[in-house]
């Protein structure tokens, strides 16, 4: 109940009131939680009513997930052009240049198309804005893509040829920037990645760019994208492995449902992949478009287990709350120096079990 | 009634009537129910709680005075505030030749409680039926007799913002959903008028506290919808232009009204204020009243509203007063207007002891300055403000000259607080406890099941439950609560139909105990049917420990809480709870008791068509139900 | 150039002059005490209301009296309702009258209304790459629905669930802090009063006067969005003047106030 005084002079000492008590005897609980911070999670932990914390993202993995390998492709791919250019592997060159133009149009595309307000897509360079990777990456675009098309071009007409080293030293930011803009958001299975995700974006593009090497150039000049194809793909595979490694319990989110499958999947193409490129890539041309094949798959489909993985860790309230108590908890005992009973005036609290009080 | 009468007794013995932080507040159930009772609305009063005249012969002005009032206490003063209202509704005509037309006042022949003017539809007796703001066929007990009776009607008129349950019930009832009725058979007609929103009219609002607050129209009425005020003086002066020039006697006191309120706009929307004006009263001279007391009964002055005399003192709307809380003291006078004179605690004599000093210095609010000779302090005191605490009236002394300087109790024939109600209630002077007309517990305090007096309704369609003692009460043997959600309001009408509150309580639900849901099989979200003799209802099901079973005399009840607001109609629909409830009526106020009855429980959906009734029958043969069930007056264990 | 680096760099930076606003107006920040918050959703009507945000499905939930089930496009205030079991004292069973089985201690209801946090730094704000999502001079972060192209960043980028796209218009909608009506609000210093109110939740907190008892910034990061601190359970934000929610909150369990 609020209190005051009314006296004759008027009100005195006005108090808010205390919160009434609710039915049934409230015995404050026992300060136990305070004291010992359990390190290890609840075991009946529940988000309210099991809802989400986090929106799951609104883009379609068709259109995002084939942007990350598109634009993976076309980045790594304009880098490794521009090297068969300087080393006069033309077949490699042309492959490589007109795969990225082609690679960049459809991402372009897949972008555009994903968009809420698609006819609204110039508004991406209203402003730069060095906080969002999206902006970052629209500029790298709006100058990489008419490179990479010019690059293919001066291929085919022979004019401009020093267009492929525009596309060229972009590249490799097209290539690494899409980490960093999945990694940028709440979404655990790609946050929680954010140091090992461009390494494994890096890795990833360039065993698509080598891929379609393989599977495109003449079995002579195949013996860079032979080596790069082998190297990246084994890179691909033990940097994603250390990824989740590192992640803890949110790598959960990469064994479930479709994300489990793609990955299993991926991970099968690159070992294929890079054998195959490694023992036979450079005897059969056959056997080097067999390797392509399946690397450039390999990385397809690794992106598109890396975007179900997002959305998996978004869906399950457990990916985000459990995490940020064992940091909270971490922290706390840290500040504490370890010791136990020390009293803070902050504690997460479970949405669902008593509060301490 | 019991529990509000216990509570007075209780703030009595601790001395907090009167006092700041003291009296009974009571939660009503919208912002203007207690104007609903001041200017009423109810059958048996006029304006400011003068009893409405039955129609005994002979009973002139005089007799009804003398019968009605008290010698003493400000009731003594009944015939001015009566006198001063007959002056206010028809003028020059009321004159002290012929008794102030008090002979044109209906009177009343018996109890025409809605409940009872419902029985007597079913019976043939009324021909006709406003239902104005109100959503009976919801909102009321026995949501079946209150469209059974309408179905009897010769012609209804509806008033609300949208087709509410009670406009529509002839064509997608319940009745018509299971054959009882059929369109073609009702023959009664039904007139819809659209109305006007609070913020669409100017009126004021009298709430629990008994302070008027006026609200100013915002903006135009939507289409053809209207005001009350504008249905009611343009309807009154329709019948007027047809019965004019009549020589007929009983069109009298329809033609002697006094109906010139000035209009403006262009539909001629009645101007409020003026309305608001006759209610707060004027002189012989036509100026404004400021005081209760200076109402006479010479027929030199007229007021709608005794209690509410003051409201447009010096021809100032008070009601409409907004002075800030930073520009006046706690107390806020400048804040609307309270009844009676603008005094904010009533009663408030009693915070001062018998020197006229406050009894704590903490709880000061008014007190008598010896220097001024006269009452001051934070409130105004409702008292007379020159006599002094030691004031002893002459024994001749009546009305408020006869109460003492320490008779806080103003109202109050001897000027006190009555722990004891030796007069002036039905069933008895003190509050008992009586168990609900169909409840599933004996009365644990008393031989008396039930109030002895309460007021039952027998009829095929309301039938009481058994009493507790019988075996055959276990058929129904849980406790059904109905109560209010914050998101919907009463029956629905204001509440059901806007997309923003409906989306918030979306569906009808009952919430039952894990306990219950366990013992009868309910899941939460599925449906339940919830039976009583009257009716049969399904609602989804919430299952939640804030509905606890209760622990009496070793025996377990559970408790089924259901909402009452939804009906058929509206954006969001659902089942009706007083589909559920009988008409037992408190003697004195003659309130439908709907709060709790008992019930049964089940899991799925109702039946549809005649196989509803069909079930309701079926339980009231397995519960032994008869037309006797319940009517006892007088019953043991 | 939108989005000041600095902000990048300082912890506690001052985001209204970081978007250029160099003499604004003093920051304002909603203290929403769910310890006096009865439940009543007036807030999340009004803000309906005000901003003409759609009825987004009937939907019995089963979340107690939660029928709104969370933040999103059409939803911009969310009133959550949570039913605590209470632990009674010495276990000794039923007695007469009380209340039995079920919680057997009773049950704590809490009510808890969430909103969009204008946060110091607002991830939705930082990685917006049309710059259709800015801060205004009162420091709240706004959507310009004529800019945003629907890409959907901002979404998946805040860590509270706020920000959703609509499906059928394809741009992002948040709480615009209903900066509407906070012209006049802009003129007038935050009034404080000479005592504190008796019966609202009402703490008036000034810059630089440190957390309040127990506060921990909600924009910290790897923190869950509500820190129950010593039974108050706060969520803070910066915001504006008047707004539809605070005005309308019965219990000021919605109050506009100075931020620490």
């Amino acid at each position: 109940m609020s209190g005051s005084d009314v006296t004759k002079a008027g009100l005195r000492d006005a108090r808010p009131g205390r919160e009434a008590a609710p039915s049934g005897t409230l015995e404050r609980p026992r300060r136990r939680g305070r004291g010992e911070q359990p390190m290890v999670p609840d075991a009946s932990f529940s988000s309210y009513y099991g809802k989400l914390v986090l929106n799951q993202p609104t883009w379609e993995a068709r259109d995002i997930a084939g942007y990350l390998f598109l634009g993976g492709l076309a980045g790594a791919g304009s880098v490794i052009a521009a090297g068969a250019h300087l080393t006069r592997r033309p077949g490699l060159a042309r492959a490589l240049k007109c795969g990225a133009a082609a690679a960049g149009g459809l991402s372009l595309a897949a972008l555009v198309h994903d968009l809420g307000r698609p006819l609204r897509f110039l508004n991406m360079l209203r402003t730069i804005k060095p906080t969002s990777p999206m902006s970052i990456g629209s500029w790298l675009l709006a100058g990489y893509m008419p490179a990479a098309a010019a690059a293919a071009a001066s291929d085919l007409t022979g004019r401009m040829p020093r267009a492929a080293a525009a596309a060229a030293a972009a590249g490799p930011a097209v290539a690494t920037y899409t980490a960093a803009l999945i990694a940028d958001t709440a979404v655990p299975a790609w946050h929680d990645g954010h140091r090992h995700l461009p390494f494994l974006f890096a890795a990833s593009a360039v065993t698509a760019a080598a891929g379609l090497g393989l599977a495109a150039a003449p079995r002579a000049e195949n013996e860079p994208v032979r080596r790069l194809g082998v190297a990246a793909g084994s890179a691909e595979l033990i940097i994603e492995s250390l990824m989740k490694h590192q992640m803890g319990m949110v790598a959960g989110a990469y064994e479930e449902g479709r994300a489990k499958q793609l990955g299993q999947a991926a991970r099968a193409l690159a070992v294929s992949g890079v054998l195959t490129a490694g023992l036979a890539g450079h005897r059969s041309r056959p056997a080097a478009a067999a390797a392509g094949a399946a690397l450039l798959a390999a990385s397809a489909l690794t992106r598109f287990a890396i975007f179900d993985a997002g959305l998996n860790s978004a869906a399950d309230p457990r990916y985000t709350v459990i995490p940020q108590r064992l940091r909270q908890r971490q922290r706390l005992a840290n500040a504490d120096g370890g010791a136990a009973g020390a009293s803070h005036p902050g504690r997460a609290a479970s949405s669902c079990s008593p509060a301490p009080y | 009634m019991q529990y509000i009468r216990a509570a007075s007794v209780l703030q009595l013995l601790l001395g907090n009537i009167g006092r700041p932080g003291g009296g009974i507040l009571a939660l009503r159930g919208h912002a203007s129910i207690q104007g609903s009772t001041d200017i009423p609305t109810l059958y048996n009063l006029l304006p400011g709680y003068i009893p409405m005249p039955h129609a005994h012969p002979e009973e002139d002005l005089d007799k009804f005075v003398a019968g009605s009032s008290t010698d003493k206490g400000y009731w003594g003063n009944m015939r001015s505030y009566l006198v001063s209202l007959l002056k206010a509704w028809w003028g020059d005509a009321a004159t002290a030749q012929n008794d102030f037309c008090f002979g044109y006042l209906p009177r009343l022949t018996g109890s025409h409680s809605t409940y009872e003017t419902v029985q007597a539809q079913m019976e043939g007796q009324v021909k006709g039926y406003f239902v104005v703001g109100e959503n009976p066929a919801v909102g009321s007990a026995n949501a079946k007799m209150q469209r059974l009776g309408m179905a009897a009607l010769d012609w209804l008129v509806v008033r609300d913002f949208s087709l509410i349950e009670s406009a529509t019930w002839w064509k997608d009832g319940p009745e018509i959903e299971s054959g009882e009725l059929t369109t073609g058979d009702i023959g009664t007609e039904v007139f819809f008028f659209p109305a006007a929103a609070h913020t669409e009219k100017s009126g004021s609002f009298t709430n629990t506290q008994r302070m008027l607050q006026w609200h100013h129209q915002a903006v135009d009425p939507p289409g053809d919808a209207r005001s009350e005020l504008w249905f009611y003086y343009h309807f009154g002066r329709i019948i007027r232009q047809k019965l004019a020039g009549s020589g007929d006697p009983m069109d009298r006191p329809l033609l002697d009204l006094t109906w010139d309120y000035p209009t403006a706009g262009p539909v001629a929307e009645p101007d409020a204020d003026a309305v608001l004006a006759e209610i707060n009263g004027r002189n012989a001279k036509g100026e404004p009243l400021a005081s209760y007391e200076q109402l006479s009964d010479d027929g030199s002055t007229a007021c709608g509203c005794w209690i509410y005399c003051g409201v447009y003192t010096d021809g100032v709307n008070q009601a409409a007063r907004r002075t800030s809380a930073k520009e006046q003291s706690w107390v806020a006078p400048e804040w609307g207007w309270a009844w009676p004179a603008n005094r904010r605690i009533i009663y408030n004599r009693a915070s001062a002891d018998p020197d006229g000093q406050p009894w704590s210095p903490r709880k000061a609010l008014v007190w008598w300055d010896a220097e001024q000779e006269k009452w001051v302090g934070h409130d105004i005191p409702d008292f007379t403000a020159s006599k002094p605490p030691w004031h002893q009236p002459p024994d001749d002394a009546t009305a408020d000259e006869a109460l003492s300087g320490t008779d806080a109790f103003i109202m109050q024939a001897d000027g006190k607080g009555w722990l004891y109600a030796p007069a002036g209630l039905t069933d008895g002077p003190l509050p008992a406890h009586y168990e609900l007309q169909d409840s599933p517990f004996p009365n644990l305090l008393y031989p008396q099941q039930r109030n002895p007096v309460r007021q039952v309704l027998p009829g095929e369609h309301n039938r009481y439950h058994p009493s507790p003692s019988e075996p055959e009460s276990a058929v129904l043997p849980y406790a059904i609560t109905t109560y209010r959600l914050t998101e919907h309001h009463t029956a629905g009408g204001m509440s059901r139909w806007l997309p923003y509150l409906a989306e918030l309580q979306p569906e009808m639900f009952c919430e039952v105990s894990p306990a219950l849901a366990a013992e009868r099989s309910l899941e939460h979200l599925g449906w339940a049917t919830i039976i009583t003799a009257r009716g049969v209802i399904e609602a989804r099901v919430l299952v939640t420990d804030r509905i606890p079973p209760l622990r009496i005399q070793g025996r377990t009840l559970h408790q089924i809480g259901l909402p009452y607001h939804w009906g058929p109609n509206g954006y969001t629909r659902g089942d009706a709870a007083n589909e559920l409830a009988a008409i037992a009526l408190d003697p004195n106020s003659h309130i439908q008791e709907v709060k709790a009855l008992s019930g049964d429980i089940r899991p799925g959906r109702r039946p549809r068509g005649a196989a509803r009734a069909e079930l309701v029958a079926e339980y009231q043969r397995r519960a032994g139900i008869t037309p006797q069930t319940g009517t006892e007056v007088r019953d043991g264990r | 150039m939108a989005g000041d680096p600095r902000l990048l760099l300082e912890a506690d930076g001052d985001p209204a002059s970081a978007s250029g606003y160099p003499e604004h107006p003093p920051r304002m920040g909603f203290f929403t005490d769910t310890s006096v918050c009865i439940g009543c959703k007036a807030c999340e009507v009004a803000c309906k209301e005000w901003n003409h945000v759609p009825e987004d499905g009937l939907n019995l939930t089963g979340m107690s009296y939660d029928n709104t089930g969370g933040l999103g496009a059409d939803t911009w205030r969310h009133v959550a309702f949570i039913e605590q079991p209470l632990r009674v004292g010495p276990p000794d069973g039923a007695h007469d009258g009380a209340a039995a089985g079920g919680a057997g201690g009773g049950v704590r209801w809490l009510m808890s209304s969430d909103v969009c946090k204008h946060c110091t730094h607002a991830a939705c704000l930082d990685v917006c790459p049309t710059g259709a999502l800015f801060r205004t001079e009162f420091g709240t972060v706004v959507v310009q629905e004529d800019i945003c192209n629907g890409c959907g960043y901002c979404v998946p980028a805040c860590p509270y669930g706020v920000i959703d796209q609509r499906k059928d218009d394809g741009r992002v909608w948040k709480c615009t802090c209903a900066t509407t009506g906070s012209a006049r609000a802009r003129s007038r210093p935050a009034p404080r009063p000479a005592r504190p109110t008796p019966s609202s939740s009402a703490r008036w907190m000034s810059c630089g006067n440190g957390p309040m008892r127990g506060w921990t910034s909600c924009t910290a990061p790897g923190l869950p969005t509500h820190v129950c601190t010593a039974g108050t359970r706060t969520t803070g934000w910066a915001g504006t003047g008047r707004s539809s929610c605070c005005s309308t909150s019965p219990m000021y369990t919605v109050c506009r106030r100075t931020r620490w």
